[in-house]
This record gives C-alpha cells, structure tokens and sequence, in this order.
C-alpha cells in the first residue's frame, strides 16, 4: 500500500534521521530526508510521528507527537523540528541517531495567513514556541515582507535559533525572566516597545506562539492595541487527523450553527486568530 | 505503486453477524476513525469490513473542556464528552461520504442523554439510504448529564434496546461497559431486549494524577482507558459472554493493534473486532489487519474467519456452555 503520494498533501512516512543534536540545554534538533513534506510544508504546519521505544524505558511511547516544522528545504529535500526534552515521548526521541527512520504523518494542520506584500510582521516566540517562527520568518523574508522578531525565556539558554534569525538577517531582541540575557522581563513588553516607535500601526501583524500564559499576554496586549495577530497553539494530541477530538481548544467565535465551542488544534489549527480563542 | 487489494486474498473472509454479512470481519470504532472520510485520505475505506461511526445523539453537544486526553502504559485515557454535531447535522453532511461505500458495511452509533433519545434517533435514522445498523452506545462514562450509565444496569439496557427495536428495522448492536460486576448479566438483558449483535468492550472508566501538580491529567478528572493495556480484559470478557451466550453474534473491542490481537478475540468467541486506538498510532492499522488475517488464515489452512470462533483451547472442564445457564435451560431448577 503506497501511502506517499495523497492528492491532499498529507502523507505517511518512514522519514530518515539525518541528524539529532543537542542545540541548548535539553533541547534537541533533528534533521529528517522527507522531500515530500519539504516540499508541501508551509509554516505554522507540524508533523506527527511515532517516538520509536527504547530498549530499557517503560512505559514506551505510543501515541504519535505533534512537532511544528522548524524549517523545510525543497533542494536538499530536508525537514528541521526542535523539541524539548520532557516526557517518555521526547526522551525516546532524544535517543534517536543518523540512519535511523521515524514514521512520520506530514504536513499536517493549518499554516499561518501570510500578510500582504508591504505589511510588517512581528514574530513574538517564547521557550519550544519559537521553532514554527523561524520558519515563517524565512517565508515573509523571500516574500520581501519586513519582519521584526522578539523571543523569550525563563533564562539564557533557553532562548533558542536567536542565531539562525539573526542570520536571516532580521532585527531579533531577547527578554528573559531573570535577565540573563537581553531585556529582563516579558516578551510581550518588547513587542510593545516595537509597537510603541511606530507611527503608522496599519499594516502590521502579530505572529504568537510560546507557552499559554505568554500567548494569552500577548494575545491580550494586540486587543487592545488593535492590532491583527494569529497564535500558533499547542495541546495534547491523538491522531493529528481530526477524528479524536482529542486536542480540543476552547474557541470564542463559534461558526453559526456549528456548536463548536471546542475546535480541535490538528485541524482547525494549529494557527488561530489570537481574537477567536478563549484564553482562561 | 499500486494498491494491493484485499480481496485478492485466497481465502473468504467474509463473516456473518446476525442479519448483517461483512466482507472481512474488521471495523474500525467508534469515535477513533470520524466518519470515514477523514481516513479515505490514506486507504479505501470500502476495503474494511465496516465502519462504526462517532457517536451521534439528538442533539448537538459541545464535550469537555482541555485537556481531554493523555497516554498511560500502553494505554490512552480519553474524556472528549462525546462532542458531536447532533444527528440532523449528521445527516446532512456526514452521510455524504458514508452512502457512498458499497462494500464496507455502515454502523452508526448513537448516543441518548434519555432512553427515550436512542429510540427517537433511531426512527430518525430508519430508511435512510447507506445505513446498514445501529450502534448503541449505553456506556460512554463520560457523559455527565443525569450521571448515569444505561449499560450497567441490566434493566434500563434492556429497556434501551428494546425501544431502539421497535423504532427501526435495521440491525441493532448493543455496544457493552466494562464498568460492571457481571458482563454476562449485561450481556442477556441486551439479549432480552431484542439485540442482533453485542460489541464489547467500552473504554474503562480510569484515572491518571500528575505527581507535580498534584491534578488530574485531564479535565473532566476521569476517562476511559482504551488500547493494549484493555485487551487481556476485554478478551475476558467477550470469552464470558460468548460461553454465557453461545448464539449471539459478537464484535469484539479493546487493544487491537494488529491481526494477531483479532485472531485471539475470534478464538474466544467474537465474530466479528473493531480496531479503535490503532487507528491514531498506525492510520492504516485496519487495512493491515484484513491483509494480515487472510495471510494468517492461508498459513494454518482454514478456508474462513468462522472456523477460529470461539475455538480457544481451554480445559474440558470449562468446555460448552456454564452450568448456571445449562441447568437453568434443562430446566432442573438446582
């Protein structure tokens, strides 16, 4: 049963780890031949995969885990993801080497909305929430869109791929709670202080994802300035296929006459108009 | 690279189960594979013996707040509250795909909130073109409206069924819980009540805490526990009822992964399995299954997927049908 051409986009593969790295503390990137999903991934997507068991772990991971695409390339047919350390699934997938395959569910879920040619995106990123920006950041860039990035953490270390937007060559500023490294204090402060230079605000976008409470700050912080933002959002997931329902979020704009109050992250998202979700 | 067919297969694996003949004896479980279409991305969903769809009721229902789900030891705890579109909507959009399968058989499951909705849903379904049987959900434990399960009491299960029976023609499963003392009990009052075919087992009603935070892993607190972690139980169970109630056809459920799982559940009397975790590890877990049976089948010789049911080598003594129920048929009265 060939599974790897889908009129849809979306396919099931045995992916080839190219490379499995530490990048900071407890966090790794993993490198994977995928051509197809290379080629069809947009960002804001993440792929599914199985963390293959290891030999002396129990329990053994079996549901897939969800990971947002980091970066893609269509020439040498690569796809990047970064995770971090923190479960039985991602110390599976620590363990993982060159050579070996991971079964692989991709791309799945719904990209950002790119703005407009000549708008202006700030990317705000906090912690494991950082790695989908980059890869938007990449596509606005070749778009000649202008890009600003802000990125957070608790502490230095933390704060990951700062190198790889600098060298996208975009203006990038850091916060960290403890301020160990750039601004001390949030994320979203930064934003307001990108915000605040501005005289015309028409025009710019808000691109969000990092732990909750910081989206919801963020989120909250383009109400009330009026400006337009998506989040990328991220919740326990079953099947990534839309049948489990099992990654349900609680969303404010119902669709009329749908009941959907919860409106699952594999399909509807991962990315929603930060006004839509009900942040608690 | 073409897609192998299944039915290239030497072997039949056609099954009966009760009125309904299934061209393989795998269908996929309630609420893990939507409403088929989501999957007819990935493999022709006709290739399966049938398709039980999410549970539908009356009305539309939001389910539970987040975080609904999370893995345990080879398991999957879920308490998704039964979100669902209700069956009007269903019916307008969800049929679309499922009236087009011809050879897949299509069961749809149905929720009621109140005994009466089962037999309300199931008139509203009643001649419409595509629908082969009926599903009764009487166990979902996550449902909090009235806090009641009808599954773990023998009379309201009987009672359920036998209104679901007088509201339609079609062929009427009745989906057991786990969650109760004697299966068997359960099992013959679905009997009573007019059921053509038992599926069994729900989920298990469970719990996972967080050692950190001290919280309940997912919201609603508990859930239902599903995957390979079930199985042992789940063949228990089916075995009892199966000794319990020898005629009636039953679908087996719990922990199928792969074609092997299905093999044990048809030795201990199921004539039929639905694959339910599976299908979010391994999309294509179904299909395999089908491939892997045949393949079975032709290894150890044996023409149909009948002639492994209920063929578990137990001892003598535990052979044929339970003392209580023989003695209670001839009538002896000990």
């Amino acid at each position: 049963m060939s599974l790897d051409r889908l009129p849809t986009g979306m396919g099931l593969t045995a992916a080839p780890v190219l490379l499995n790295r530490v990048i900071a503390p407890d966090h790794f990137l993993t490198r994977l031949k995928a051509p197809q999903v290379a080629r069809r991934a947009r960002p804001g997507q993440f792929l599914h995969l199985i963390c293959p068991p290891a030999a002396d772990a129990f329990p053994q991971p079996m549901l897939r885990r969800p990971f947002s695409i980091f970066d893609a390339d269509t020439r040498s047919g690569t796809v990047d993801f970064i995770y971090k350390r923190v479960g039985i699934g991602t110390e599976a997938l620590a363990r993982v080497r060159r050579g070996d395959r991971l079964d692989l569910l991709a791309p799945l879920g719904l990209p950002f909305d790119p703005p407009a040619p000549g708008r202006e995106a700030i990317l705000v990123g906090g912690g494991v929430g950082i790695p989908p920006l980059y890869f938007l950041a990449k596509a606005l860039k070749a778009a000649g869109i202008a890009v600003r990035v802000v990125l957070g953490a608790r502490k230095k270390g933390w704060v990951i791929c700062v190198s790889d937007f600098r060298k996208l060559g975009v203006p990038v500023q850091v916060a960290t709670d403890d301020g160990s490294m750039g601004h001390r204090g949030s994320v979203v402060e930064l934003a307001a202080a990108a915000l605040k230079r501005r005289e015309d605000r028409s025009g710019i976008q808000l691109f969000i994802c990092g732990p909750t409470p910081m989206m919801a700050a963020a989120a909250r912080f383009a109400r009330r300035e009026g400006v337009p933002a998506q989040v990328s959002l991220e919740e326990r997931m079953g099947c990534g296929l839309g049948v489990c329902w099992g990654c349900c979020v609680e969303v404010t704009t119902e669709p009329k006459g749908t009941h959907a109050r919860f409106q699952r992250v594999c399909t509807e998202g991962p990315v929603f108009p930060a006004e839509a979700v009900s942040w608690r | 690279m073409k897609r192998k067919s299944v039915r290239s297969a030497a072997v039949s694996l056609r099954v009966r189960l009760g009125r309904l003949t299934l061209q393989n004896p795998i269908l996929v479980a309630s609420g893990t594979f939507g409403y088929g279409a989501e999957y007819a991305r990935l493999f022709d969903v006709d290739d399966l013996g049938g398709v039980v769809t999410k549970s539908i009721s009356l009305k539309p229902r939001p389910g539970n707040p987040a975080p609904r789900i999370w893995e345990t030891a080879s398991g999957m705890l879920n308490a998704i509250g039964l979100q669902n579109t209700g069956v009007e909507e269903f019916l307008r959009s969800k049929m679309l795909f499922l009236k087009k399968l011809t050879r897949a058989k299509v069961i749809v499951n149905i929720i009621g909130e109140r005994i009466g909705d089962y037999a309300q849903i199931a008139r509203r379904l009643d001649g419409v073109p595509g629908i082969d049987g009926l599903e009764l959900n009487l166990s979902c434990p996550n449902c909090e409206r009235g806090g009641i399960e009808f599954g773990v009491n023998p009379r309201m299960t009987a009672e359920a069924v036998r209104r679901v029976r007088k509201a339609t023609r079609l062929p009427v499963i009745a989906k057991l819980s786990p969650n109760v003392t004697d299966i068997t009990a359960i099992a013959r009052a679905a009997a009573d009540g007019g059921a053509d075919a038992l599926s069994l087992i729900n989920t298990l009603l469970a719990l996972a805490v967080d050692p950190e935070s001290w919280k309940p892993r997912i919201a609603p607190v508990t859930g239902g526990l599903s995957g390979p972690a079930v199985k042992p139980v789940a063949l228990r169970m089916v075995w009892q009822v199966h000794r319990a109630l020898p005629k009636m056809p039953l679908i087996g459920i719990g922990g199928i992964m792969r074609s092997e799982d299905v093999v044990e559940f048809l030795l201990c009397g199921a004539s039929a399995v639905e694959i339910g975790t599976a299908n979010y590890i391994r999309p294509t877990a179904a299909p395999e299954a089908v491939q892997g049976l045949a393949r079975y089948l032709k290894r150890k010789g044996l023409r149909s997927p009948g002639a492994l049911v209920g063929r578990i080598q137990t001892p003598a003594r535990l052979r044929g049908i339970p003392k209580l129920v023989a003695s209670r048929r001839s009538g002896s009265g000990r």
